[in-house]
C-alpha cells in the first residue's frame, strides 16, 4: 500500500530494525512533511539505531549531538575561529550542519541550549558571530529523550515540544521480534551492510510533492473539529495550538502521500492524530491523577467525533 | 407546522379516537342520549393543552353544566349518585349515576394523559390499540356495529402517528407527507375493494339524508325499503345496503310486517276493517302446531313498525321493561301505546309512531301438517265480507288473467295445489328476475297484466301480486303481505344468531287461505324458496322445499350478470354460510385491513426507502446526492447495529464488508473516498454499488 519508493525504504530499513514498521513509516512521515521527529522511550530500544538506519538508507548527511548538562549553544552551531595562518576568523560548522541530526537525550542538556537546536529547527538556519548560516536541506532532527520522570533531566517546555512534528514512542519489540533481533545481530553487523536507496534529491522532490496532496474541506473540518475537541475537553489544560491544527495537516498530508494517495482521507489524520496532538496536550492535574493520558483522551475523541462526509461547513 | 398548530391537531384526533368509545359502551348501557359524554370526554382533552388550573376549572365546570344541562339539578344528581354508591357497595351493579361520573373520570384521565405526555408514540400507539380494541369488541360481541367507524378510526390512527412523527421531529421532509399520503391512499383503497364498505358508504349517506321508504314511486328509480305507500308499484329500483334492523336469537325468518288486501290494478290499498279471529291475534287455525320463539331486534334507527317472525307476536317488551301482549291490544302505557292495525302492522302510539330502538318480541311460529295442507273445505272462518275483500279484483283486470288463472290450475284440486300451480308457473322459464329493467304501468295497463303477458321481468312485487291475483281469480282468499327476508347472517354470537336486515332486503310474498289451517304463506318470486317461509312437516315432498335448488332456470337466473343481489340471499342461506361471510364478514375484513396497516405503519422506513429509492436512481448522481445517499446507508447500517460515530468510511467499509463477507462496500467507499475527500466528480458506478448495499443491508 506504500508508494514503491517509500516501500523500499522501509525495506532498507527493516533490514536493520526489527518490527517497528510503523515507527519508520511515521518517521519518513515527517521527514517528508519537512518536520522533525521526538522519539521518546526508555533507553535501548534502538533510538539511535533507528536513526543511524535511517540516514544510511537516505542517503543523507548524518550528524548526531550526544546531549549533555555541560553543552553550550555553540557546541552546536559551530564557532568561528582565528585562524593564525591567514589572520582571519573562520567558521567551524557544528554538528547541525547535515541533513539528519541525531539529537540524543535532547532532556539532559540545559535549556538554553535546548532551545538553540528548537531555534535551529523551525528557522533551518542559525546565526554565527552575527553571521545568518543556512542550514543544509532536508534538515530533519530526530530527537530522543528517555520519558522525564528519569534523574538528571530537563524537561523540553511546552513551547518547544510543539515544535516537534510528531512525538512517536518506539516501545518494547515483541517475543518473536526479539528473537530476530538476536539473530539478526549475533554474527554481523547488518548496518554496515546497508546500501542507500534514495538520493537527496529524490527527497527533496518528494518534499516538494506532499505539499500538493488535496485536502478537501470534509477533512479540514475533521482536522479542526478535533483540535478543538483538545481545547474543549475538560480534562486537557492545554489543547492543541494553531500550529498543532496546520501540523495534524501536514502530517496527513504526508502520511497520504507515503501511502500512495493524492488527496487526504479522514483516516490519514486518524493515523497522525496521536503523534501529532500527544505531546501537545497537557492535562489537567485532576486527569492525571485519574490516570488518563493525553493518548487515551486523544483516541476517545476519535471515537466520539462523527467523521465529516459533505463539503458544507458546519461548525459542531 | 407551528408547534402550537400540531398540538391541537394532535389533541383533537386523539379526541376524536376517544369519541368512538361512547357509542358502543353508551349502547350498551341504559341511556339513550350520547351527546353528555361527547363534551365530558372532549372537552377535558383540549383543556389539557392550557396550564393545570385552567384545565381543571374548565374540567369540573364542564362537568357541571353537562350535568346540569342532562339532568336538570345538581344536587338531585349528588343524591342518585350516594344512593348508587351504597348500591354498588351492597353488591348491585353501578347506575346512571356512577357511570356517569365513571365517564368523566375516564375523560379526565385521557386528558390528563394526553396532556402530560405530548407529544408520545406510547401514547398514540394505547390510544389506537385501545379504541380499535373497543370497537372490535363491541362489534364481536354487542349490537353495536362498528363497520364504517372502524374505517374512521383507522385513518385518524395513521393521522395521529403522522401528527405525533411531525410533533416529535419537526423535519419538513417531503418523504414524509408523501409517504403518509400513499399509506392513507392504500388503507382507502383497501376499505374500498372490501365489498361490504361501498355499501356502507352509501348506507351512511342514505340513512342520512334520505328516507328510504320509497319503491318506484314513478320519479326515477325508487329506492328498495320498506315503504308504506304501494299503489302504485312498478319501475326499477335501486339496491340500498342500509341496515333497517338486526334480530338475534332466531334462525333465518321472513319478518312480516302487515298485508294488504284491494288491489286497484296499479297496487294495493289498505284493507277497511275486518274483525274475525284470522284479523286480530291469529294467523294459522289453533289446530297447526306451533313452536315459541323469542328475538332480540335491534334497529339501526327508529322505525313505524314492528316486525315479526311468525304469528303475531304474543308479547313485546321494550327497553323500558313495559310489555305488550296481544289479547288487550291496546294498552295503555306511561308513555307508549301500541296498537295493532287491521292489516297486522304493529305501531307503537308515540308521537312518530316509532318503535323503540331495542325489543324483545315473543311469538309463535306455525308449522303446517300435509293433512292440514290438503284440506278443501268451504271456507266458513271468514266472514262474508271478509271473503269478499279477500276476492276482490278489480273491474278493469283484463279477461286474459282470469283465463290464464283457470288454465294453471285446470289439474289442480285444492287451495294448495293450486297455490302450487301458480308458483310452477313463474318457474317456467319464461319470467325473469330483474330490479332494474322492470316496467311501470301507464295508463290504463293492469300491473298485473303487463307483467304476466308483456314484460315477464320484475322482482317480488310483480311475482307475489300476481301470485295474489291468479289465486284470487280461482277464488282462493289470498292477501298481499310486505316484509323483509331473513338478511344477512352475521354468525353465531355467543351460541345465538344474529342476522342483519337491511333495506335491500325489503319483501312482499302472498298469504292464502285454507279452512281448517289459516293463512298459509307462498313464495312466488322466482329464486325464491318458501322452505324458511313456511314450515311444513313435508317429509316425503322435498322438491318443494328447495325448488329454488331443483329449478334449472332459477339456478340460471342466479348466474345472470344482473342479478340483484336480493337474488342470492336464498342460495347463501340453503348453500351454506361460507358465502354469506364472504360478502358480510366486517370483523375479519377489518382484522386483515389493520392488519395491513400495522405492517405499513411498522415498515414506514421501507416505504420510505422505496421512494428514495426510485428518486435517487432515476437522478444523476450529484456531490449532494451522493452524500444524502451515503448518509443514509450510514443511518440503515446503525440501526443494523454497525457503530458509526468516530469510524472513517473505510473503517466501516472494513468492518461492513467482514461482516457481509463481500468486498463491495470498500468499492463504494473507495468511491466516495473519491468524490467527498478527493473533491473529484462523483462515479456513477457508485448507484450500483449503494443499491447492492442497501438490499444486502435490508434483507
Amino acid at each position: 500500500m506504500y508508494r514503491p519508493t517509500v516501500q523500499s525504504i522501509i525495506t532498507a530499513i527493516e533490514t536493520v530494525i526489527v518490527g517497528k514498521e510503523e515507527v519508520i513509516a511515521k518517521s519518513l512521515t515527517a521527514l517528508l512533511a519537512g518536520g522533525h521527529v521526538l522519539l521518546e522511550d526508555v533507553p535501548g530500544v534502538g533510538k539511535t539505531m533507528l536513526v543511524r538506519t535511517f540516514s544510511r538508507a537516505i542517503d543523507l548527511d548524518f550528524k548526531r549531538i550526544q546531549f549533555t548538562p555541560d553543552m553550550l549553544p555553540s557546541d552546536l552551531t559551530g564557532i568561528s575561529m582565528y585562524n593564525q595562518k591567514t589572520r582571519e576568523f573562520e567558521y567551524r560548522p557544528g554538528p547541525l550542519m547535515g541533513n539528519i541530526i541525531l539529537a540524543d537525550e535532547i532532556n539532559r542538556t540545559s535549556p538554553k541550549t535546548q532551545s538553540a537546536l528548537l531555534e535551529a529547527m523551525a528557522e533551518r538556519s542559525v546565526t554565527v558571530d552575527g553571521e545568518l548560516k543556512v542550514l543544509p536541506s532536508p534538515f530533519f532532527v530526530m530527537a530522543t529523550q528517555n520519558p522525564i520522570e528519569h534523574e538528571g533531566t530537563y524537561p523540553l517546555p511546552e513551547a518547544q515540544l510543539d515544535r516537534f512534528l510528531l512525538k512517536i514512542e518506539m516501545g518494547y519489540p515483541t517475543f518473536n521480534e526479539e528473537i530476530a533481533l538476536l539473530s539478526r545481530f549475533e554474527k554481523e553487523e547488518p548496518l554496515e551492510a546497508l546500501q542507500s536507496v534514495i538520493t537527496k534529491q529524490e527527497v527533496e522532490l518528494m518534499q516538494r510533492e506532499v505539499r500538493d496532496v488535496h485536502v478537501s474541506s470534509a477533512v479540514k473540518q475533521y482536522i479542526v473539529r478535533l483540535v478543538h475537541e483538545s481545547r474543549k475537553d475538560p480534562h486537557t489544560y492545554l489543547g492543541g495550538s494553531p500550529r498543532a491544527t496546520l501540523a495534524l495537516m501536514k502530517a496527513a498530508q504526508s502520511w497520504a502521500y507515503i501511502h500512495n494517495r493524492d488527496f487526504v482521507l479522514p483516516d490519514d489524520v486518524k493515523a497522525m492524530a496521536t503523534s501529532v496532538l500527544g505531546h501537545r496536550v497537557l492535562l489537567t492535574a485532576e486527569a492525571r491523577y485519574k490516570g488518563k493520558s493525553p493518548n487515551q483522551l486523544i483516541q476517545d475523541w476519535l471515537d466520539t467525533l462523527p467523521v465529516p462526509m459533505d463539503r458544507e461547513v458546519n461548525e459542531v | 407546522m407551528k408547534t402550537w398548530v400540531t398540538r391541537i391537531v394532535y389533541t383533537a384526533l386523539a379526541a376524536y379516537l376517544l369519541s368512538f368509545w361512547i357509542e358502543p359502551i353508551v349502547g350498551s348501557t341504559t341511556f339513550d342520549v350520547t351527546w353528555p359524554f361527547y363534551f365530558l370526554l372532549i372537552v377535558p382533552m383540549f383543556a389539557s393543552i392550557l396550564p393545570w388550573a385552567a384545565f381543571l376549572g374548565i374540567s369540573l365546570l364542564n362537568f357541571l353544566i353537562v350535568l346540569y344541562a342532562y339532568h336538570g339539578s345538581i344536587l338531585d344528581w349528588f343524591g342518585l349518585w350516594m344512593e348508587d354508591l351504597m348500591g354498588v357497595m351492597s353488591g348491585e351493579l353501578p347506575n346512571e349515576a356512577i357511570f356517569f361520573s365513571a365517564m368523566a373520570l375516564i375523560g379526565l384521565l385521557f386528558a390528563v394523559l394526553v396532556g402530560r405526555t405530548y407529544p408520545s408514540y406510547s401514547f398514540a400507539l394505547g390510544m389506537i390499540v385501545s379504541t380499535l380494541g373497543i370497537m372490535a369488541y363491541f362489534d364481536t360481541w354487542t349490537l353495536y356495529d362498528g363497520e364504517g367507524n372502524i374505517l374512521y378510526a383507522i385513518v385518524t390512527s395513521l393521522l395521529l402517528l403522522f401528527v405525533t412523527d411531525l410533533a416529535k421531529r419537526p423535519s419538513q421532509s417531503l418523504v414524509r407527507f408523501v409517504s403518509i399520503g400513499l399509506l392513507l391512499s392504500v388503507v382507502v383503497a383497501l376499505a374500498s375493494a372490501s365489498p361490504t364498505l361501498e355499501g356502507d358508504w352509501s348506507d351512511r349517506i342514505t340513512t342520512s339524508f334520505r328516507n328510504a321508504t320509497t319503491e318506484g314511486d314513478g320519479s326515477g328509480p325508487g329506492r328498495v325499503g320498506y315503504g308504506v305507500n304501494d299503489e302504485s308499484l312498478g319501475g326499477p329500483f335501486e339496491q340500498d345496503d342500509g341496515i333497517v334492523f338486526i334480530a338475534r336469537g332466531v334462525p333465518a325468518r321472513y319478518w312480516r310486517i302487515e298485508s294488504k288486501a284491494i288491489y286497484t290494478g296499479k297496487g294495493w290499498v289498505e284493507s277497511p276493517v275486518l274483525d274475525s279471529n284470522y284479523n286480530r291475534g291469529q294467523l294459522v287455525d289453533s289446530e297447526v302446531d306451533t313452536t315459541p320463539e323469542q328475538a332480540l331486534l335491534r334497529f339501526e334507527r327508529r322505525q313505524p313498525f314492528v316486525p315479526y317472525g311468525g304469528e303475531y307476536p304474543q308479547a313485546i317488551e321494550t327497553e323500558s321493561g313495559t310489555e305488550f301482549r296481544v289479547g288487550d291490544i291496546e294498552r295503555a302505557f306511561p308513555n307508549e301505546t301500541i296498537t295493532m292495525q287491521p292489516s297486522g302492522k304493529i305501531v307503537f302510539e308515540n308521537e312518530e309512531q316509532s318503535t323503540p330502538r331495542t325489543i324483545q318480541l315473543r311469538y309463535s311460529v306455525p308449522a303446517f301438517s300435509e293433512e292440514q295442507l290438503a284440506l278443501n273445505e268451504e271456507i266458513t272462518s271468514l266472514t262474508e265480507e271478509e271473503q269478499q275483500v279477500y276476492l276482490q279484483l278489480p273491474e278493469s283486470l283484463p279477461e286474459r288473467v282470469r283465463d290464464l288463472a283457470a288454465d294453471i290450475t285446470a289439474e289442480s284440486e285444492t287451495p294448495n295445489e293450486k297455490a302450487e300451480a301458480v308458483e310452477a308457473y313463474f318457474r317456467n322459464g319464461e319470467f325473469q328476475y330483474d330490479t332494474e329493467n322492470v316496467a311501470q304501468p301507464e295508463g290504463d295497463t293492469d300491473y298485473v297484466d303487463q307483467f304476466l303477458f308483456d314484460t315477464q321481468i320484475g322482482y317480488c312485487d310483480n311475482f307475489s301480486t300476481s301470485a295474489a291475483v291468479l289465486l284470487r281469480a280461482n277464488g282462493i282468499p289470498t292477501r298481499w303481505v310486505k316484509g323483509f327476508t331473513m338478511g344477512d347472517t352475521r354468525g353465531v354470537i355467543q351460541g345465538e344468531e344474529e342476522h342483519t336486515i337491511r333495506n335491500r332486503h325489503a319483501h312482499s310474498w302472498v298469504e292464502y287461505f285454507i279452512e281448517g289451517a289459516g293463512w298459509v304463506p307462498l313464495e312466488a318470486t322466482i329464486s325464491f324458496s318458501d322452505a324458511n317461509l313456511l314450515q311444513m312437516e313435508r317429509e316425503t315432498d322435498t322438491e318443494d322445499t328447495t325448488p329454488a335448488a331443483n329449478d334449472p332456470q332459477a339456478n340460471q337466473d342466479n348466474d345472470t350478470q344482473n342479478r340483484p343481489q336480493e337474488d342470492l340471499l336464498i342460495d347463501d342461506v340453503t348453500t351454506g354460510d361460507v358465502q354469506e361471510e364472504a360478502r358480510n364478514m366486517p370483523v375479519w375484513g377489518w382484522v386483515v385491513i389493520l392488519f395491513l396497516v400495522a405492517v405499513l405503519v411498522w415498515n414506514r422506513k421501507i416505504i420510505e426507502r422505496q421512494i428514495m429509492y426510485v428518486w435517487w436512481m432515476s437522478r444523476p448522481l450529484t456531490d449532494g446526492r451522493l452524500v444524502s445517499m451515503h448518509r443514509y446507508l450510514m443511518k440503515r447500517l446503525r440501526a443494523n447495529g454497525f457503530k458509526i460515530e468516530g469510524r472513517t468510511p473505510s473503517e466501516l467499509a472494513k468492518e461492513v464488508d467482514a461482516y457481509y463477507e463481500t468486498n463491495d462496500m470498500t468499492r463504494l467507499t473507495a468511491l466516495f473516498e473519491q468524490a467527498v475527500y478527493a473533491e473529484q466528480e462523483p462515479n456513477s458506478k457508485y448507484k450500483e454499488y449503494w443499491k447492492i448495499m442497501i438490499h444486502r443491508i435490508m434483507s
